[in-house]
Formats: C-alpha cells, sequence, structure tokens
C-alpha cells in the first residue's frame, strides 16, 4: 500500500519553492522567484499556502529602503520534504 | 530554471517531481561557486601586490618595520570586500556559502593573531600563513566540489617545502615566497572561477 504524497507539496510551484529553500538557509522573493520561474502573484499565494501549513517562514522587512520578503524552511517543512520525496522514492521503487 | 514558461499549480508524476527536485538542487549549487571566484581574485591580488611592494621596501631599507603594511592590506581588503558583497548580493544565503566565508574569516582571524603572536616571540609567521592559505582553499575547492581549486590550495601548501628547504622563507626574501603562494593558492583559482562565471553568463 502507498502512502499518499502531500498534497500541499504535490503542486509544481510549491514543490519547487521547497526544493529551492531546502538548500538555503534563508532567500528573497525576487531569488525565488527567478529560481521558478513563477509569476509574482501566483508565487505569493503558494508561499502563503507553505506558510499556512507551518511549512515556511516568511518575513517581511527592509534592505535599505526597498521592502523585502525573506523566506525560510522551517523544521516542519525539513520533515514533510523528507517525507514526500521518500514517499516518491516507494512510488518510482514499484 | 532552465525551461522558459512559467511554472503553475499542475500535478506532477513522481518521476518528473524527482526530476525537478533534483534539477533545482543543482542549480543551487551552480549559483553558490558563481561568485566564488572575485572575493579570491581580491584578495589574491592584494596580496601579491603587498608582497612585492613589502619586499621591496624591507630590501632596500633593511627595515623589517615595512611588515606593519599588511595591516593596511586587510584592512583596505576588508573594505573592498565589503562594497563587492553589497554590489553582488544574491538574494539567498546558503549554508555552504556561510560554511565558506566562516572558513576565511578563521584564516583571517587566525592571520591577524599571528601577526600580534609575531610581535611579542618570532615565528614564521609567513609560513604558517601560506600553510593555512593552501589549507583554506583547498577546503573551499572541497566545499564546492571544485578540484582544479583543490589542486592550487594543496600545491601552495607543497610549495612551503622547497620554500624553506631551500632557506627563501628568512629575511626580505619570504615575500617573493608569499607572492607566489598567493598567485598559486589565490590568484590563479580566481581567474578559473571567474572565467567559468563569465562563460555561464
Amino acid at each position: 500500500m502507498f502512502k499518499k504524497l502531500d498534497p500541499l507539496l504535490h503542486s509544481e510551484l510549491r514543490l519547487a519553492v521547497m526544493s529551492v529553500l531546502i538548500g538555503v538557509k534563508e532567500a528573497d522573493f525576487n531569488f525565488i522567484k527567478e529560481q521558478t520561474q513563477a509569476t509574482a502573484g501566483n508565487l505569493s499565494v503558494q508561499l502563503d499556502k507553505l506558510a499556512q501549513a507551518g511549512y515556511i517562514q516568511v518575513e517581511k522587512g527592509f534592505a535599505g529602503k526597498k521592502p523585502r520578503t525573506l523566506c525560510r524552511v522551517t523544521p516542519q517543512g525539513i520533515q514533510a520534504f523528507s517525507d514526500y520525496v521518500e514517499c516518491l522514492k516507494g512510488y518510482i521503487q514499484h | 530554471m532552465e525551461n522558459t514558461e512559467k511554472m503553475g499549480n499542475t500535478e506532477l508524476s513522481p518521476e518528473k517531481s524527482l526530476q525537478l527536485i533534483s534539477s533545482i538542487l543543482q542549480q543551487n549549487r551552480q549559483e553558490i561557486s558563481r561568485n566564488t571566484g572575485k572575493p579570491f581574485l581580491l584578495w589574491g591580488c592584494l596580496s601579491f601586490l603587498s608582497s612585492l611592494i613589502i619586499w621591496l621596501l624591507w630590501s632596500r631599507t633593511g627595515n623589517p618595520a615595512w611588515n606593519f603594511l599588511w595591516f593596511a592590506m586587510t584592512l583596505t581588503g576588508a573594505l573592498l570586500h565589503w562594497r563587492l558583497e553589497r554590489k553582488t548580493e544574491e538574494g539567498a544565503t546558503t549554508f555552504l556559502a556561510s560554511a565558506i566565508g566562516s572558513v576565511w574569516i578563521l584564516f583571517g582571524c587566525t592571520s591577524c593573531s599571528l601577526a600580534v603572536i609575531n610581535i611579542f616571540l618570532p615565528i614564521p609567521i609567513l609560513l604558517f600563513i601560506m600553510l593555512l592559505m593552501g589549507f583554506s582553499t583547498s577546503l573551499t575547492g572541497v566545499l564546492i566540489k571544485n578540484s582544479v581549486l583543490s589542486c592550487c590550495g594543496i600545491l601552495s601548501i607543497l610549495l612551503c617545502i622547497p620554500l624553506s628547504a631551500g632557506r627563501w622563507l628568512s629575511g626580505p626574501d619570504t615575500l617573493l615566497a608569499m607572492a607566489l603562494a598567493a598567485l598559486v593558492g589565490l590568484v590563479i583559482p580566481g581567474i578559473i572561477l571567474y572565467c567559468k562565471t563569465v562563460k555561464k553568463a
């Protein structure tokens, strides 16, 4: 019996965001946008969903005079991502 | 991402999910090594030029006090490095970049401590600094998985053996050895990394 894939991570953009954040300490909105090639509006919505689930932490601040949104993955997000990858391996092996 | 299509909210097959994860992780690694070349070039050129200038002054005047110019080089380097960091703001802080930064900060702190120790206790300070520099370069190469960088670091460590055997590591000539170590351990790796960055761009 296969474990169900986490629906929150089983979406192209949200998975891409988590993959970007898992490899860094923190990243700003523009960096994630550039890496995922997503639109600002869509990315913003997906970041909110991940933050509401507790997978990422979003911090709004300033870099000099410019507004800056910083995102970092939470321990809960790391666990969810690692469970998701384990599930994927199970699907592929069978 | 290499494809130019905007990423949406579509569900993925397990294979495609794993592919997406590994391609983004790979891309992240490339991003990290992108700007490693500039600090190497900056510190390498500064060390190389300072070595030659101090060698010239020390050998002409016979006064080793010119070595205090190293402190001025450190301050200039720190200032230029800070400006460089501000210019090339990345948008993301990686664990690897932090680790590399810590290695070089530790190198800087140890070198400064050695310089202060040398005021009270005569030690072959430049030999220690050259060994530490080679070690830090190799470690950076290992961290970013760049074998050329690791080899340059090891080579600059190995250079210390013939240099000390040939009595190059005493008096003003130590500075020529330092210039050579800076060239092998910092300038050449910096040029290689910088050329890689330019090619990718």
